[in-house]
């Protein structure tokens, strides 16, 4: 990754299976090459808001698309989701929650947040695979973002 | 202040730590009664006061009218002899010491009046000279220490004696109406002497109605008896001078006494009233008791109405008491029972969010490490399956089918757990509809079953939508399931009436069960399958069960191996409208 190469996607994941189950099924579906993997929320924020980097990217990069995973180290998905939404600067970013939990509540409060999709994780990976497949395809090639 | 408000107050005082306040509650009760004892004491003692003064007027009444009689009879005594003193040719006859002549004249009196015993004539200074009925050695003799003489030579007006013992025999009790026989000129020649006998004075006073041993007394100027239905009137001459009633009636006009009985231990009601000139008395007695035998009746029947009235009162303060107390102690329990329930509530919430953030965690972290395992196997299998020979492939698949099996295993958990928190959100639901709509969509995912399924109507019910939608799913899944080796599948969902209660059912002709494991049907995990022949985790009617034992029914199964199955459950009273 170069730094004219801006990161098209953003993947919040804090599981190392799960981060590399998703780039194998991203980069075989050809969505993208240009992603960050971040490892909790905060790194997240950081990336996104610009502060001071771990990652050592540009200040204030805003890619195409956000993965989020829900249960993450430090601050949580939700929390991360809530200031994305909350910023008229990063609101039009399409975010993806992409978790394992069923849980009602979970759903009901990522839509609240204004979040664009919602993806359980399945156990089955051809079902997983499937699924970023199609996600890649929409946010990235159907849907037309706002122009900044 | 408003009657609850002062029952709390009240309850607040008699109730403390949940405990009857012993010396309260008699305080209180006491308080309660007081205004009764103190009305009854009252109207008591006003009823007695009056009874007692009606008795005593009653019986002064009768002491003035024997008083006025008395006073009559004496005045016509005094008359008479006036009369008889004052006739012109008996003066005379005295004024000439003519004295036999002089009493010759008045021989007939005694006789024509029986109550006269003697009549005599005497000199100014007091010495008798002629008498009628004439006895022997009195002539002559000097009487004037007689209290008769005293009375008449004082300022030689009448005057009655007092009563004094006959000079002659027999003694009998007498007294004496003594007037003054005087000439033209005004000087005093003789005395006229009546001598009366007592008996007179007792015949008329017999016949005064006093009332039940009630009788009346006449005393003298000097307190002795001049009458008395007790004494015989010739026997020893009795003073009552002693006696406050005697005493009292010359200064006092009249009054009221009660004392003991001179000759008995009875306490005497005494009544007197004055005779005014003569200076005699009337007394009238009578025992107390027979006195205010009337006044006590009546006391006595006041006193039990007032009994009945305080026993009532009692019976009334003891049941506000005992209704304020068992109240308040009902409450106190009540608060208690709320308190419990409250701290339990709080409990059980508690363990609720444990449940959750432990499922949470389930949901999330459990499924992590299988979905690993699921995507680097199938990695694996796609894009390096030259590399490995055909029984590799073959152990890879097993994995992967595992690590989904365990997906499932774990969902189906997170499912059945997630139903017991959720909170029931009953409403009217149309049970035709939603047993329909269920089994058009299981259906489609059929293909190419024969399938003959019916669903009949069946009542509504209040009950949660979504969990009723549930059970029908997994009922209806499992008949799908289990039929699929029949050529044609009948599946049935209808109801019937067992016993006035409304039994959903769901019938299959699928493999059945053996009806000694049905006691496992509802259990988690519990599969009386095996998993090659048909798939499944053992949820489906835990589920299943849960819902309904949810509603307040009761689920039951019956089934013929190989044959089919047919389960059974109800949604509990007052759940099922009946059309």
């Amino acid at each position: 990754m170069t730094d004219n190469e801006a990161v098209e996607i953003l993947l919040v994941e804090d599981n190392p299976n799960d981060v590399e189950l998703a780039l194998h099924a991203l980069k075989k579906n050809k969505v993208s090459n240009r992603i960050q993997v971040v490892r909790d929320g905060e790194e997240a924020l950081d990336f996104i808001f610009g502060k001071d980097t771990s990652s050592g990217g540009p200040s204030e990069q805003r890619p195409k698309m956000v993965l989020l995973d829900l249960k993450l180290p430090k601050v949580d998905g939700l929390e991360v989701l809530r200031r994305l939404k909350g910023d008229p600067a990063t609101r039009s970013i399409p975010v993806i929650i992409l978790t394992s939990s069923r849980e009602e509540q979970d759903i009901v409060k990522s839509y609240d947040l204004g979040v664009n999709s919602y993806i359980v994780k399945p156990v089955d990976f051809q079902q997983f695979n499937e699924a970023i497949r199609q996600l890649g395809l929409y946010w990235m090639v159907v849907n037309q973002a706002p122009i900044h | 202040m408003t009657f609850r408000a002062v029952s709390d107050q009240l309850a607040n005082l008699l109730v403390k730590d949940n405990k009857k306040n012993w010396p309260a509650i008699t305080g209180v009760f006491l308080l309660i009664l007081s205004p009764v004892i103190f009305l009854a004491a009252l109207t008591y003692f006003r009823t007695r006061q009056e009874s007692t003064n009606f008795a005593l007027s009653q019986r002064q009444a009768i002491a003035y009218l024997a008083a006025t009689t008395l006073k009559e009879k004496l005045d016509r005594l005094t008359d008479i002899s006036v009369s008889l003193a004052s006739r012109v040719r008996f003066r005379q006859l005295v004024s000439e010491r003519k004295w036999d002549e002089a009493v010759a004249i008045l021989e007939s009196v005694p006789k024509d009046f029986p109550f006269f015993d003697r009549l005599f004539l005497s000199g100014p200074d007091g010495t008798l000279w002629a008498d009628t009925p004439a006895l022997p050695n009195v002539r002559g003799k000097n009487f004037a220490s007689r209290d008769w003489y005293r009375g008449v030579s004082q300022n030689w007006k009448p005057y009655v004696s007092e009563v004094y013992k006959r000079a002659a025999e027999p003694r009998y009790n007498v007294f004496a109406v003594a007037a003054p026989i005087k000439a033209e000129d005004g000087s005093v020649r003789g005395i006229l002497v009546l001598q009366l006998k007592v008996d007179f004075l007792l015949q008329w006073t017999k016949d005064i109605e006093v009332g039940p041993n009630g009788f009346v007394v006449i005393v003298d100027r000097g307190g002795k008896i001049a009458a008395h239905p007790k004494f015989a009137s010739q026997g020893e001459l009795v003073t009552y001078s002693k006696i406050p009633a005697v005493q009292k009636s010359p200064r006092e006009d009249n009054g009221a006494l009660r004392l003991s009985n001179v000759f008995g231990r009875k306490k005497e009601l005494v009544t007197y009233q004055s005779v005014p000139v003569y200076g005699w008395g009337a007394i009238v007695e009578q025992p107390v008791s027979d006195a205010f035998a009337a006044r006590d009746e009546n006391l006595k029947r006041l006193l039990t109405a007032y009994a009945l009235v305080g026993l009532i009162s009692c019976a009334l303060a003891y049941l506000i008491l005992r209704f304020i107390t068992d109240r308040r102690q009902a409450e106190n329990e009540i608060g208690n029972l709320n308190k419990n329930l409250a701290e339990r509530s709080l409990e059980v919430e508690a363990a609720n969010k444990e449940l959750e953030a432990f499922s949470y965690s389930v949901s999330h972290d459990l499924r992590a490490p299988l979905r690993a395992v699921d995507g680097f196997s199938r990695i694996l299998l796609e894009e390096h399956a030259s590399q490995l020979s055909e029984e590799a492939q073959g152990f890879l698949s097993r994995v992967r089918d595992n690590a989904v099996n365990m997906g499932q295993l774990i969902d189906d958990l997170l499912a059945f757990s997630r139903l017991s928190r959720q909170p029931l959100k009953k409403q009217n639901v149309v049970t035709t509809d939603l047993a329909r709509q269920v089994l058009d969509e299981l259906k489609q995912e059929q293909n190419g079953r024969r399938v003959d399924a019916s669903v009949s109507d069946l009542p509504q019910c209040h009950g949660d939508p979504k969990l009723l939608k549930q059970v029908f799913v997994n009922l209806l899944s499992n008949a799908f399931k289990y039929t699929r080796k029949r050529e044609v599948a009948h599946i049935e969902v209808g109801c019937e009436k067992i016993n006035g209660e409304t039994v959903y059912f769901v019938k299959d002709n699928g493999a059945g069960f053996n009806m000694k494991y049905a006691n496992k049907l509802f259990g988690v995990f519990q599969r009386l399958h095996r998993s090659e022949e048909y798939e499944g985790t053992g949820v489906g009617l835990a589920i299943v069960q849960r819902v309904v034992h949810r509603h307040g029914g009761r689920i039951w199964a019956e089934a013929v191996v190989d044959k089919g199955a047919s389960f059974y459950f109800t949604l509990g009273e007052g759940n099922t409208h009946d059309r």
